[in-house]
């Protein structure tokens, strides 16, 4: 079961660097960086990782991994390199400030090109590349996957089939926040709106009391 | 021909007919270049008036998108020829106002702009910080849509986005402006965006204030400032006519 995180000299040294350049070159930033750093944050991405790690098999040795509005990806760069040993992670983020404090915390993967972060609306046009595994963990605040998923199917050379990458899906229920926009009821659902076939469905309540729904399918 | 066109856009009932008369009044008095005077409207009555699209309609949703002024939008199609929709429609050089704006100075200075971009209302009343703070909340807007300035065809782009994915669009974005600010502005690059920001000292707001921090005075006029806005995102539109009435 995945439930820590790796916390070696090499992420302390820069998480460290990242709370003194927030704090010195983005001030307007603290409080989201301390929102993004919060236990349900931690649990939400831990669950990511505990389930794609019991379907190890169905997916590359060293998987490159989108992220679709990775935020800071704090959590879940570190969590998808130590433990589904990803090759790369490259975060799809429409915020300046979120691309720039990301490469702070995740210094040491950009160094070595395991972590990337672009400035695209993911929504709007279809990725760069092809991924293994997309990863949206913030679906309440967008558009239904439905269209991103239409956008994104890979047309197979050798056979001309279709394929699509594995698509892991969190969104909620709670409806309190304004930029929750896309609220869902089930995990069921989230499946639904993505257009999916769900491989896994489950629930979890958050240590904040918030209740997440996650979907991995394709 | 004459190139110069003033456009405005008035649909439903929050502004009536008198907001369109004094804006063209306003800019009789205050443009010392010739120019044509349209209003795109839902309700065709006068000789300047013409019928704004429809297409767009079942794509709003008033519930959510209170405050997307989408019909100011089917303006951006004005194409490098005539177009279908907005037949009559003259001129290249076009200067879109908000029906309620108090025009203080010659708008030739519109009309004279280098048009290398298209300009828009930067709001330099608001703290970047917390525009940028807000960003992907789709909150604390730094564009504001209420004065554009643009030559025809140049914005035909932003319609285009809009047309084909009306959907998404009036979803993701809960105004215009706030769209505009997301996909053809760059707050962190200010030079950068599709859309160049008018400069500070042209644009104000009655409401909101002048450039922040340093002059936030409102509900000050500052005549030696081009035009003053009465944006204010805390009541719906219309409903302090009283106070811009007594201005003009």
């Amino acid at each position: 079961m995945v439930d820590y995180l790796r916390f070696t000299p090499e992420l302390c040294y820069d998480w460290k660097q990242a709370v003194v350049d927030v704090e010195r070159y983005y001030p307007h930033q603290m409080k989201r960086t301390l929102d993004a750093s919060i236990p349900s944050q931690l649990e939400s991405k831990l669950w990511v990782v505990d389930e794609l790690k019991k379907i190890e098999d169905r997916f590359d040795l060293q998987p490159n991994i989108a992220l679709i509005g990775g935020w800071f990806a704090n959590y879940l760069t570190p969590l998808l390199i130590d433990n589904l040993n990803a090759c790369k992670v490259v975060n799809h983020e429409i915020d300046n400030d979120a691309k720039d404090i990301s490469y702070k915390y995740n210094k040491r993967y950009k160094d070595t090109g395991q972590y990337q972060c672009l400035i695209k609306d993911a929504m709007m046009k279809e990725l760069d590349e092809i991924f293994d595994i997309v990863i949206n963990t913030s679906c309440e605040h967008m558009f239904p996957m439905k269209r991103f998923v239409e956008m994104n199917k890979q047309t197979l050379p050798f056979d001309g089939e279709q394929n699509s990458p594995l698509y892991v899906l969190q969104s909620t229920n709670d409806d309190q926040y304004d930029d929750h926009v896309n609220c869902v009821s089930s995990p069921e659902e989230l499946a639904e709106q993505a257009d999916i076939v769900p491989e896994y469905m489950g629930s979890l309540t958050l240590s904040s009391g918030m209740e997440r729904f996650m979907v991995i399918g394709q | 021909m004459i190139e110069n066109t003033i456009l405005c856009v008035k649909w439903g009932d929050k502004y009536d007919d008198e907001y369109v008369h004094n804006l063209k009044k306003q800019c009789m008095e205050n443009c010392s270049v010739p120019f044509n005077f349209y209003c795109l409207t839902d309700k065709k009555t006068k000789s300047y008036d013409i019928t704004l699209p429809t297409k767009w309609d079942p794509y709003y949703d008033e519930n959510r998108g209170f405050f997307w002024a989408y019909r100011k939008c089917y303006m951006f199609k004005l194409n490098e020829s005539i177009d279908g929709d907005f037949i009559g429609l003259e001129g290249n050089k076009f200067l879109f106002l908000d029906l309620d704006v108090i025009i203080h100075q010659d708008l030739k200075y519109f009309f004279d702009l280098p048009m290398d971009k298209p300009y828009i209302v930067r709001g330099w009343w608001n703290d970047i910080g917390t525009v940028k703070r807000n960003f992907s909340k789709h909150k604390s807007t730094a564009i504001n849509s209420s004065v554009i300035r643009w030559d025809r065809g140049q914005l035909k782009k932003v319609y285009n986005e809009i047309n084909k994915n009306a959907e998404l669009v009036f979803f993701t974005y809960p105004s215009m402006d706030n769209y505009i600010n997301h996909r053809w502005y760059n707050i962190w690059d200010e030079d950068e965006g599709f859309f160049r920001a008018f400069p500070k000292g042209d644009i104000y707001s009655w409401y909101k204030g002048n450039t922040f921090p340093d002059d936030m005075e409102t509900r000050k006029l500052r005549e030696d400032h081009k035009i003053c806005l009465f944006n204010n995102s805390n009541f719906g539109e219309g409903i302090n006519d009283d106070e811009i009435k007594e201005l003009w």
